[in-house]
């Protein structure tokens, strides 16, 4: 049984202009994604920026209102609920940002930061909510005096630690993390991840783990999936994507990490070119379209719905990016 | 080795805050090898931007000062001369690209326009025509598609790689001797960083020029430099050539930054090794080695209080010699 499914997910936003505001286009920022997590579980979400994996975070925690497809959580379909009924869902579905410093209030101390979700969920008296704030600073590694600072007090590491605190705050099943270590230097960045894995073991959380960074997904991932321009293009085992590429997209990106290890001088064939606007997309495979791929025509004719190539390897099929 | 075009020696920088002075870059020295690669890497607060905009002479003014040493550049100091002299050094001799490309450009003029000022800057009497056919060899040689019609547009029409990329045209327009390239790729997605690195070297091969790469990641440092500077907490910790320093690095900073990148053969889901605690804050700096608090290695407390002393390893390797790794140096 999985915890979080989603399907067809699509989310258009409204390009307006023109003397009137009318709506001139529009941006299809996701277009038809779907997967699925098992509690416990971590699904890395990868891509450039702008192939919507932002706006797939959102959507999940229903900071967006999907244009169209499903969302089940444990049961319940978010994407068609109101507010007060989120309210009740949003305990078991929480997120990290990825820029602590503007996810966190400046003006309440981290005190009233992490008893804030227990006052929206009404719960606890007041004694109660100080014990179980001073509990969630330990859990992170944050010293007990922490609740009387104010968050400019912290350095990036920290305050990313209390954001993972916040998050964990009602006992979630699944956290959405969107970048949550881009804004950190990598000794630090070491320090969250480690901390980000023991939580899941301990708690049994499921993450949607987003990052643009793809050894760090590798790390902390069980399964990725791969965005370009709105689609998931590939979506496999994380050992077996790493290994076993077979998206032209996912090959590009793999090959363009710049590897620590100066043993290792690779010729690599360069991606050219820059993401194309999610505003009016190309039909067809858009990745064949960028590379101006001879096939490319071929493939606006056909069916690019994700094919299982081998056991949880789905692989978008198109005739230009992946040889069948 | 071929001989250096930059000499940076016992560089001191520091910032007239509210609370007192602070020390940003104490003490650092270095050579840049004509046509070769440099690479500065540390983290966020330790001084390696603060090097670059010395040498450049780009301090946040008034509360930014060099307060001692010297800045060779083939053989004149720039800390002494004047500002027109120094201007005249920057983007002729010595360009600098930035890391954020649409802060650094002008969003209200056309690329074209921006282009040519710096032509103009540097050589008041050159044709407008000129110039501008200048600017359009440039933007060709940075592989930007339809240059043409590029020089009319302005930066937000472009990408971030595209802009990136007019920055790059734009500081080597004038053919500088070295480049400063300050993050070049931080804001950049990986395939379009690759791309722009891929640029620097060819632009470096083309024109002959030396590069000062700075930045936080150490895979671009591995595929790009010839040699590296590790610096840690406003001091050199440790450079030598880029081989040597992932091969056996000799600091134990050093060993915990590449250590803890997690790495395509790491096996997934375990903890990474870590450099426990953090950064000490400039204004509470420990006198002798300030890798200390966060060490790993058993250690006295003179190691805090006492400088440390530098110790050369041969081919160019050297480190910052602390005693609680010093006495497995001359073992080895």
């Amino acid at each position: 049984m999985s915890l979080l499914t989603v399907q067809n997910l699509k989310m258009h936003f409204p390009v307006r202009g023109g003397v009137f505001y009318t709506t001139k286009a529009k941006c299809k920022a996701v277009d038809g994604v779907s997967f699925d997590l098992k509690p416990g579980e971590t699904l890395g979400l990868v891509g450039e920026s702008g192939c919507g994996k932002s706006t797939v975070a959102k959507s999940v925690v229903r900071l967006l209102k999907p244009t169209a497809g499903s969302i089940q959580f444990n049961g319940h379909d978010i994407s068609t609920k109101s507010q007060g009924q989120l309210r009740e869902l949003r305990r078991e579905l929480q997120m990290v940002f990825q820029d602590p410093a503007e996810s966190l209030n400046p003006r309440h101390t981290i005190g009233q930061i992490l008893e804030e979700p227990f006052i929206i969920q009404k719960m606890g008296t007041r004694a109660e909510r100080s014990e179980w704030a001073a509990e969630l600073l330990k859990r992170v590694g944050l010293p007990a005096d922490a609740v009387h600072k104010y968050p400019f007090e912290f350095s990036g590491g920290q305050r990313q630690r209390i954001g993972i605190a916040r998050a964990l705050a009602l006992k979630p099943k699944l956290i959405v993390c969107d970048e949550p270590v881009s804004a950190l230097d990598v000794s630090v960045q070491a320090q969250v991840l480690n901390l980000l894995l023991e939580l899941q073991r301990d708690f049994g959380l499921a993450y949607l783990f987003i990052a643009h960074d793809l050894s760090v997904v590798q790390h902390m991932s069980d399964r990725v999936a791969v965005m370009y321009l709105g689609k998931i293009v590939e979506m496999a085992p994380a050992a077996e994507l790493y290994q076993n590429p077979r998206h032209a997209y996912t090959k590009a990106l793999l090959d363009a990490i710049p590897v620590a290890d100066p043993t290792k001088h690779r010729e690599r064939q360069l991606l050219r070119g820059d993401v194309p606007s999610p505003i009016n997309p190309p039909a067809g495979c858009a990745f064949g379209h960028r590379m101006k791929h001879p096939k490319w025509e071929e493939s606006t004719k056909m069916d690019l719905s994700l094919k299982e190539v081998s056991p949880g390897h789905f692989v978008q099929a198109c005739p230009c990016c992946v040889d069948l | 080795m071929s001989e250096p075009i930059l000499q940076v020696e016992n560089l001191i920088t520091g910032f007239d805050t509210d609370a007192g002075r602070v020390v940003a870059v104490d003490g650092v020295s270095f050579s840049v090898p004509k046509g070769k690669t440099v690479g500065i890497v540390g983290e966020s607060g330790c001084g390696k931007s603060v090097t670059a905009f010395s040498i450049t002479r780009l301090l946040p003014q008034p509360h930014g000062k060099i307060l001692g040493g010297r800045i060779l550049f083939e053989n004149r100091d720039l800390t002494a001369i004047s500002p027109e002299e120094m201007r005249q050094v920057r983007g002729n001799d010595i360009s600098m690209i930035f890391q954020e490309p649409m802060t650094a450009l002008n969003p209200v003029q056309t690329i074209g326009k921006q282009l040519c000022e710096a032509v103009f800057l540097h050589e008041p009497e050159i044709e407008p025509r000129e110039a501008l056919a200048r600017s359009l060899d440039m933007l060709n040689k940075v592989r930007i598609p339809a240059a043409e019609q590029r020089l009319n547009e302005y930066p937000h029409q472009l990408s971030g790689g595209m802009r990136q990329r007019v920055m790059i045209a734009m500081a080597l327009i004038n053919t500088p001797k070295l480049l400063i390239a300050d993050e070049p790729t931080t804001a950049l997605d990986v395939t379009v960083q690759a791309q722009i690195l891929e640029l620097i070297r060819d632009m470096q091969q083309d024109l002959g020029m030396s590069v000062i790469l700075i930045t936080h990641d150490l895979g671009v440092i591995a595929e790009t430099c010839d040699e590296v500077i590790v610096m840690y907490a406003g001091r050199i910790v440790e450079r030598g050539p880029v081989r040597e320093i992932f091969a056996k690095p000799l600091h134990p900073y050093t060993q915990g930054l590449i250590k803890c990148l997690p790495k395509l053969d790491h096996p997934p889901k375990t903890p990474l090794p870590v450099i426990p605690g953090m950064v000490p804050s400039l204004a509470d700096m420990p006198k002798g080695c300030r890798f200390a608090p966060r060490c790993p290695n058993a250690h006295s407390d003179d190691v805090l209080s006492q400088r440390q002393p530098w110790k050369d390893c041969g081919q160019g390797h050297g480190v910052e010699a602390c005693a609680c790794f010093a006495s497995q140096l001359s073992a080895s």
